[in-house]
Order: structure tokens, then sequence, then C-alpha cells
């Protein structure tokens, strides 16, 4: 048992002073050969076994950690507003504070009465900047909420996205901050998301269609990205688009008529 | 070094009050560690990058909860949802195995691929299955120790044993690997 231990130990400390020495650029020849046989074959054939484990766990592609921190930023973003939304909701129906809520509710009532049309294009053209962006999220949000059926939900989307990507054009072209611009992105991807989602369980209903509109879609948003200067975001939106466009069903196939006996075997001209 | 620590218990702290850019500072901290850890678990690169996103996802969910104030706490933490999310995907494998359409597609994307990458692809096939062929406590230890670089100690806290324990098995591991690895070749 003792020298069990004994050979056990000597083997861990052979082996972690040839780790170092191999990460200092000893080979491990160079690192083995001091030691006495049979420990230097079982360091030699453990050192081989721990430089191919090391090996083959590949690092990922960078597009694709590109691509996920995206998806995370959304998810946590969209947790903290949650969380906001629930905080908000409590403060806003505890007794003392509901009279003070009615009231600004009513207020801003009041003014959009008052401003009309124009208050609706204020907060079209807002970025998340202004406090009117988050009455237009609200309004999106309704606006899917409301549509009474699937297709409706699929047109209100399909007409989302063009308004969100003009959103993330104008804020990357304004210089906006990063964080600014990747909510946009988000915002864009989480639509176009939906929208596949629904024409992935349209067409396992038997209807193509929605496959087919969300398709030239998303070869809408690809062309205008690439109309863009190349940037980390456009880069992530052009990835987030493609996986998307990767997700949806191929189309069935058009069923072309049989053909009559007459087509397949015409008369032979006399 | 101490820096590090605080940055990252700050980031910690900071990701929990849903702040995105100290999450995704995380994100990028640990992504390599625990992206390699979960490809030498499940068969495909497709497999390592959906199980590396749903690690990630259930940390967003689960971060308030988190306790650890420093990257080897943060990376125990994130280790012990890859290893479920990896196992789920197994177990989901062998009950439901691949279609052979995604057979196709991953040879098409071999054949495609220059020839280093298809060296890389075999090699890396050999190791997972050599290391399927541990016991599972074995192959913890080793991918503890050299996948995510953990000190004896923390690897003897994520398998549940002392050092001593943990230096047996790892001897035997290696060994076992070693010889596994050995006979594939010859």
């Amino acid at each position: 048992m003792n020298t069990h231990r004994s050979d056990q130990s000597a083997f861990e400390s052979a082996l972690d002073a040839c780790l170092a020495r191999m990460a200092a650029g000893a080979t491990s020849d160079e690192c083995v050969a001091g030691y006495p046989e049979p420990l230097r074959t079982e360091v030699r054939n453990a050192l081989a076994a721990v430089y191919r484990l090391r090996q083959a766990g590949g690092d990922p592609e960078s597009g694709y950690v590109g691509r996920l921190e995206y998806r995370l930023w959304g998810a946590v973003a969209a947790r903290g507003e949650q969380q906001r939304a629930w905080l908000g909701l409590g403060a806003f129906l505890r007794p003392r504070a509901l009279g003070r809520s009615m009231a600004a509710v009513v207020l801003v009532l009041l003014v959009l009465a008052g401003t009309g049309v124009g208050a609706v294009q204020a907060w079209e053209g807002s970025l998340p900047d202004s406090p009117l962006y988050a009455v237009k999220t609200t309004i999106e949000q309704v606006n899917v909420a409301t549509a009474s059926s699937e297709a409706e939900k699929l047109d209100v989307r399909l007409r989302q996205i063009p308004q969100q990507l003009s959103d993330f054009i104008n804020a990357s072209r304004a210089n906006r901050p990063d964080p600014m611009v990747r909510r946009l992105v988000t915002r864009v991807t989480e639509t176009l998301t939906h929208a596949v989602d629904q024409a992935i369980q349209a067409q396992a209903s038997g209807d193509a269609e929605p496959n087919r509109r969300v398709r030239n879609m998303i070869r809408t948003l690809k062309n205008r990205l690439t109309q863009l200067p190349e940037g980390p975001a456009v880069v992530s939106l052009q990835g987030l688009s493609e996986e998307q466009e990767q997700r949806l069903p191929p189309r069935p196939r058009p069923v072309r008529p049989a053909p009559t006996p007459a087509a397949a075997n015409p008369t032979p001209a006399r | 070094m101490h820096q590090v620590a605080t940055g990252v218990a700050s980031a910690i702290q900071r990701a929990k009050a849903n702040d995105e850019d100290a999450f995704a500072n995380l994100y990028r901290l640990t992504v390599r560690g625990v992206y390699r850890y979960v490809s030498l678990r499940v068969p495909t690169v497709d497999d390592a990058e959906e199980v590396t996103q749903e690690v990630y996802m259930a940390a967003v969910g689960g971060l308030v909860a988190l306790k650890a104030t420093n990257e080897a706490g943060l990376y125990a933490w994130l280790y012990q949802i890859a290893r479920h999310k990896a196992a789920d995907l197994l177990r989901q494998r062998y009950r439901r195995p691949v279609e052979p359409l995604s057979d196709t597609a991953a040879i098409i994307d071999k054949a495609a691929a220059p020839q280093d990458m298809l060296e890389r692809e075999a090699d890396r096939d050999q190791v997972r299955n050599a290391l399927e062929k541990l016991t599972p406590e074995q192959r913890e230890v080793l991918l503890c120790k050299y996948v995510l670089e953990f000190s004896n100690d923390q690897t003897a806290r994520q398998v549940g044993k002392n050092v001593n324990a943990v230096n047996q098995l790892h001897h035997r591991a290696l060994a076992s690997l070693a010889r596994l690895l050995g006979a594939d070749n010859g």
C-alpha cells in the first residue's frame, strides 16, 4: 500500500514537473530523461494523453461566440425589463401610489390627444435612449397580442421588422453607444425568431405561405445588411438572420400535374 | 490577480442586477473553457454549440442564486450546469438517435474541410470515445484538471471526493486514457 502511494506520489510530482517544463518549451523526451524506468515510460505515456486531451477540446468559432453573446445580451436585457415591469406594476398597484399613477396615465392620454399624430411620429423614430422608446416597444407588443389570427400576427411582425431594422441602421449611423446597437440587434432577431416559429408551425399544419413570406423578408433583411459598412453588430445580425433562415423547413416542391396520356405519347404527325 | 478577482466579484454582482455588459464580460471570460469541456462530452460541433448556448441561457435564468464571488466559483457553477446539459443531450440521443440526414450533412461539411481540420475532427472523436470508456469519475477528474484547468482542490470539490482520492483517480484515469489512445493508434 505504502509502495503504491509512493509510486503514485512520484508519478504525480514527475508529471507536474514535466507539464511545467513543457509549458516553458521543453520536449517530452527532455522532461522524462531524468526519471528511472518504469516511471519514465509511464510519465511519457501520460504526457501524450494529456497533450491529446488538451488538443481535442477545440475552441468555439469566433462567429459563434459573437452571436451567442448577442443572444445572451438580449436574454439579460429581457430579464431586466421583465423585473422592472413587475416592480413598476407593484408600485402602480400600491394604494398610495394608485391615485398618482392614474393621474399620470390621464396626463399622458391628454398630451397624446393634444399632440396627436406628432406624438405618434415622435415615438416612431425614437431609439432606446429616449423615454418614448418604451412606448414604441409596448405598442409593438400590443399590436402583436391584439392580432386576431396567426396570419395577422405574422403580418404585424413582418411589418415591424423593416422598422426595427431602420432603428438599428439609424443608431449605427449615428454612432450610438454599443449597448444600444446591441439592444436593437436583439429586437430585430426576436421578432424574426417569432416569425420563423410561426412559419414552422404553419408549414407543419400544411400552409407553406408563411415560410415563403418569412424567407423573402430574411432575403430583404440580408440584402440591406450587405449595403451597410461591415462592423461587429452588422456581422452578428447577418449571422443571426442566417441562423433563422436555416431553421425554416425546406419549402414543399410544387406538385406538377401528371402528364396526360396524350401528352406523354403524342400522336405522330402524319 | 487581486484586481481580476475583484473584477469578477463586481461583474457577478452587476450581472445579478441585470447589467448586460457585466454578464457579457463573464461570458467572454468563461465561454472557451465551457465550450471545450462540452465539446469533449457531446458527439458533434453542432451539439457542442447547442449545449453551450443552453448552459449560458440557464445561467442567465439562475444567476440570482449564484453564491460564488470569484472566477473559480463561477467556473464551478457553469461546469455543473454544463455537466447536466451535456448528460441531458446524450440521454436524448440515446433514446432518439440522430436522423441519417444530419449524418449526410456532417459528411458534406467534412468533405469540404481542409485536411488538417479532418484530422483534428478524427482525433477529437478518438479522444471523446476513449473518455466515454473511462468511469464517470475518472472522466470528470481528467476534464476538470486538463480542460477546465482546475486545481487539485477544485477538482476534488467538483467530484465530491478528497484530494487523495482524486489523485488516485487521476493516476488510474491517465493510465487508462493513455492505454485506450495507444490501442486506438495501434
